[in-house]
């Protein structure tokens, strides 16, 4: 029969394992210069977080429980947008403008892979003139909120690469 | 030393199936899909997922992006990953259902099989799609 300081080990070992419930705040990365194309902004533009659920959502990363929240990432993406926008016109992000884009992050899975993460950030962008895309962003690390980070980084890049979204910044 | 045991126990039989992401789209009521095949699919996962939805009883095409029509109910995106031990299995299979007209994410799930626990590409297919139309 196995000791009850082994069973002790064990019980708690597995408390632990399956317990291990974290929440994942997203860090802000820097963009690099290179990733944004050229482009103007012509006159505000309002940014807006279309997510309207604030609850928090379970991901699957192996061995532990990680909770995000889409409201929150999508804040975060908004922020990094409204710093690039900035740097072409320091007025350009205001809160009320005749231009709009919402944003809204609508799902977040993690593929475990050998030795590092891949995090897949789904999005919904929508500009004042009717424009609608669901695109996608990626982020890999051997760390999982590192690949989360960049992921939800790549959400404000993606934005900004996309053809119809300049062309509606600079009518 | 016995949490240790356990974590690599564990990590060598992980298996994992995440669910849908937009709860409020109802795909059950759609009849027609269209499979974008991924470049890097040379295993044929495009053809395994148009099978299953066969099955299933939905009317399914695949190839490429370019070819993708505006007249099904939805466009399915897949990443699949494979890894080798003894022979090559697919580690991960991520499924997505997307709006034809804008790309937009209708559903999702994905299944993470470690290679203790690894299955036929066809079952993981299955789980992920029922986990989508549950």
């Amino acid at each position: 029969m196995m000791p009850s300081r082994w069973s002790a080990y064990l019980s708690g070992s597995l408390i632990m394992i399956a317990s291990c419930t974290l929440q994942h705040v997203p860090k802000e990365q820097k963009i690099e210069p290179a990733k944004i194309p050229a482009f103007k902004v012509v006159g505000a533009v309002k940014l807006v977080n279309a997510q309207l659920s604030s609850e928090e959502a379970q991901i699957a990363v192996p061995g532990f429980a990680v909770t995000v929240n889409y409201k929150n990432y999508t804040e975060l993406a908004l922020k990094l947008l409204q710093n690039e926008l900035a740097k072409k016109t320091p007025a350009a992000a205001t809160g009320s403008a005749a231009k709009e884009i919402k944003l809204a992050i609508v799902d977040i899975k993690m593929l475990p892979m050998s030795g590092n993460f891949r995090c897949i950030i789904n999005y919904t962008v929508e500009t004042g003139d009717g424009y609608v895309r669901g695109l996608e962003s990626m982020g890999g690390s051997w760390s999982y909120q590192t690949a989360i980070d960049s992921a939800v980084t790549n959400v404000a890049i993606g934005i900004l690469n996309t053809e119809q979204i300049l062309t509606y910044l600079e009518k | 030393m016995v949490i240790v045991a356990m974590t690599l126990l564990i990590a060598g039989c992980a298996t994992h199936l995440a669910g849908p992401s937009a709860p409020n789209v109802k795909l059950q009521s759609y009849k027609s899909f269209y499979i974008v095949h991924n470049q890097s699919d040379v295993r044929g996962i495009s053809k395994v997922i148009e099978a299953e939805l066969a099955l299933l009883g939905k009317a399914a095409t695949s190839g490429p992006e370019t070819a993708a029509p505006n007249s099904v109910d939805a466009i399915v995106t897949y990443h699949e990953d494979w890894k080798w031990d003894i022979k090559w299995y697919l580690l991960n299979l991520l499924i997505q259902f997307r709006d034809p007209k804008t790309n937009v994410l209708l559903a999702s799930a994905a299944s993470y099989r470690t290679s203790l626990a690894r299955t036929e590409p066809e079952l993981m297919t299955r789980e992920v799609l029922a986990a989508i139309f549950k």
